[in-house]
């Protein structure tokens, strides 16, 4: 079994929490208790209180932040991540992208796309999401017509993609069921597959750039006279006996002992959480990359290489405006460092989505823009569609420790 | 393509070891439940071959179920871990505090004193807990490095926002991070991981026969000499297990016949109660119970 997570994004009004109450209710995530405490007096079932936050939340009438909801089929477990739809929706969305293979963009279908639905297709699409389904909702309102589905589907073939996507519509009515979980009969014209069929079915794309085996160094423990690395293995594998390189030092180095899970093993494969010793007792520091070797020159695989200068596209979550001039900290996973800003080329115009020239107005909470940055120290870079864990960070306040920011690496 | 439990795991293990890096002083919170059983065996797997880089720290309500201690200590030796109990009743006394009035008298909201202090007197920069998302819908918007002020409050709007596997753990003095490394497992996870793993649990997970006291709708409690009983409570022999391990007064039994984790498995996937809605007193006292202790300091 599999675990796949996704966000949902909608209007205020456009039946998301009516339809994520839908998926668990029709899949049976739902358990008697939960279930009694959202019936109506009436007793229909309440579907979009499935989703209702805490006690600040109703009393301000708004969700405040991303809500996690779990479930699971006989093929797959789902992680949820909702992301509230208003004023501070940028940088909610933008957090729950970074955790998402799919993103579930909302249509109502009575009013069609709006500008709303071509922010949330920005962002799915700025982050690199690999799979983005339209679910055109309360088709129940309109009679089910073809037609209005059509003319949405052509609006949806206007919008422009940086990046590819696996892009899939379909016409739901998440109040009634229809196409969610089960297939509808109210829309006999629609062939294609319901949401669930989708979201258990859908195959996450391999990174297509072809990355040497890398690890970022999270923890080092010295113990029985031995210096012990603990990281997870990311692309490829690292074997015992192995030449390694360390970045920053660009030090060379042999793999002497491999842990996998607290076993010691000749051979690690991607993604395993594990630890290690070096033949030679170099210093290591967490935040460090051991990387495996790559001998042949291919000018068309992929090189590490360590930058002091990047571009990147950076998020400003912090009610204090961003100040260029201003050092922060960032963090690069487990390495944290200094960072300043050299020069701020482009912020994103929200109304039209399209990067403009900085006319050094000041860069408020939720402003996506172009910068030129300088790290104290050199970072283990790549372009954030090429590996996302090469190319995405976190900006901190260095007084309040605040999360203030955060980008992708472009360009590199 | 990994199998959803070892992406589970291996999640949990990077969470851990981004603990031990960032912090000076970690504790593992320790309940003997089976979530921070497991949050222990993790631990232990992360750090493996090398001593786990945490203390272990229990805080004793002094309402427990003499197997969850007899349980604990059996591990504390096994894998010589570092354990530290602090006791609610030493807060009762320091503090004047009162338990919650009542036939079943509750020391679970005093727990937050206890904590703290602990907090302060261990300088501990954060405290690992078993906590997951699922589990309640306050719960459900936590971070997995969750910031407390220094009066250990939790404030849902001041969160700091949390992407990719990227964890701001900086603090300043007094400040503590609490850290959630199994946020995205559910009950099952729980069990089918607990499983695989054969991780050792208290014996009151599984079906027995014990004195029960009639709690109110449905519900049962484990008897205890402290409970406020009038002639009218039914007390009855039952077999029950335990979905949730808490306080005595604060954790209801489950009926059950359930002797094995395949068999508790079975009865969790088709029984139709939540696991808070089923075992947990100290929820309902109002729609928002968890999120009000959470804010003042609550695990």
């Amino acid at each position: 079994m599999q675990l796949i997570k996704f966000i949902t994004a909608g209007n205020v009004d456009d039946g998301k929490s009516t339809l994520i109450g839908r998926l668990l209710y029709d899949s049976n995530a739902i358990s008697n208790d939960i279930l009694e405490s959202i019936q109506q007096s009436n007793g229909t079932i309440h579907l979009a209180h499935l989703t209702d936050g805490l006690k600040a939340e109703r009393e301000q009438g708004i969700t405040i932040d991303v809500a996690y909801k779990y479930f699971s089929t006989d093929k797959r477990k789902f992680i949820i991540a909702d992301c509230p739809g208003h004023k501070e929706y940028t940088r909610n969305m933008i957090t729950g992208a970074s955790h998402a293979d799919i993103a579930i963009i909302l249509i109502d279908a009575t009013i069609g796309i709006t500008e709303q639905t071509q922010r949330h297709t920005f962002i799915s699409d700025l982050m690199n999401i690999p799979c983005i389904i339209f679910c055109v909702n309360k088709m129940d309102a309109v009679d089910y017509a073809e037609s209005v589905y059509q003319k949405i589907v052509d609006q949806i073939s206007t919008l422009q993609f940086i990046n590819k996507h696996q892009i899939e519509i379909i016409p739901v009515s998440a109040l009634n069921g229809d196409n969610v979980v089960h297939r509808s009969n109210n829309i006999p014209w629609y062939n294609g597959p319901t949401l669930l069929y989708l979201l258990e079915t859908y195959q996450p794309i391999e990174n297509t750039v072809n990355l040497p085996a890398f690890l970022q160094v999270q923890y080092v423990s010295f113990q029985n006279q031995k210096r012990y690395f603990f990281g997870t293995l990311l692309n490829g594998n690292f074997e015992v006996n192995q030449e390694i390189s360390i970045y920053p030092t660009l030090q060379k180095n042999k793999i002497k002992e491999l842990y996998v899970l607290g076993n010691a093993t000749s051979k690690a494969t991607k993604n395993q959480a594990i630890a290690l010793t070096l033949q030679d007792d170099t210093e290591i520091q967490r935040g460090y990359y051991l990387t495996a070797n790559t001998t042949a020159i291919d000018e068309t695989k992929f090189q590490f290489k360590l930058y002091n200068q990047f571009s990147a596209i950076c998020f400003w979550f912090d009610t204090t405006p961003f100040i260029p001039s201003k050092r922060y900290f960032l963090q690069h996973h487990s390495l944290k460092t200094y960072v300043k800003c050299q020069s701020i080329t482009e912020v994103l115009d929200l109304n039209v989505l399209k990067f403009k020239e900085y006319n050094h107005s000041p860069i408020e909470m939720n402003t996506i823009f172009k910068a030129q940055l300088i790290s104290a120290q050199p970072l283990l870079l790549a372009d954030y569609t090429k590996c996302a864990a090469l190319g995405s960070f976190i900006i901190i306040d260095e007084t309040t420790y605040k999360t203030v920011g955060s980008g992708i690496v472009v360009n590199q | 393509m990994q199998d959803y439990l070892n992406q589970l795991e291996n999640e949990s293990i990077y969470i851990l070891r981004e603990a031990a890096g960032q912090f000076r002083k970690a504790a593992i919170l320790f309940s003997g439940g089976k979530d921070s059983a497991t949050v222990l065996h993790l631990a232990i797997k992360a750090f493996s071959p090398t001593k786990i880089p945490f203390i272990v720290l229990h805080i004793d309500t002094g309402q427990n179920f003499p197997e969850v201690i007899q349980y604990r200590d059996e591990l504390v030796k096994k894998y010589q871990l570092h354990l530290e109990v602090r006791y609610v009743e030493d807060s009762i006394k320091k503090y004047h505090l009162s338990e919650t009035p009542g036939k079943f008298p509750s020391r679970n909201a005093l727990q937050s004193y206890t904590l703290l202090d602990a907090i302060q007197e261990l300088e501990l920069d954060a405290c690992i807990g078993g906590a997951r998302r699922d589990e309640e819908k306050a719960r459900s918007k936590e971070r997995i490095f969750s910031f407390r002020d220094s009066f250990g409050q939790w404030d849902p709007k001041q969160q700091r926002p949390e992407l990719w596997n990227i964890y701001n753990g900086l603090i300043h003095k007094g400040e503590n991070i609490r850290v959630f490394p199994i946020s995205n497992w559910t009950e099952l996870d729980v069990w089918h991981y607990i499983k695989k793993e054969n991780i050792p649990l208290p014996s009151i997970y599984f079906s027995h026969k014990r004195k029960c006291v009639k709690a109110g709708n449905n519900q049962w409690l484990a008897y205890a000499d402290f409970f406020k009983l009038s002639p009218n409570d039914v007390i009855e022999e039952k077999f029950v297990r335990f979905r949730t391990v808490g306080d005595i007064s604060c954790t209801a039994a489950v009926e059950s016949v359930a002797t094995d984790i395949d068999a508790i498995i079975e009865e969790i996937k088709t029984t139709k109660i939540s696991e808070r809605g089923a075992t947990r007193l100290d929820d309902k006292i109002s729609e928002t119970g968890m999120e009000d202790r959470k804010r003042q300091g609550y695990f």
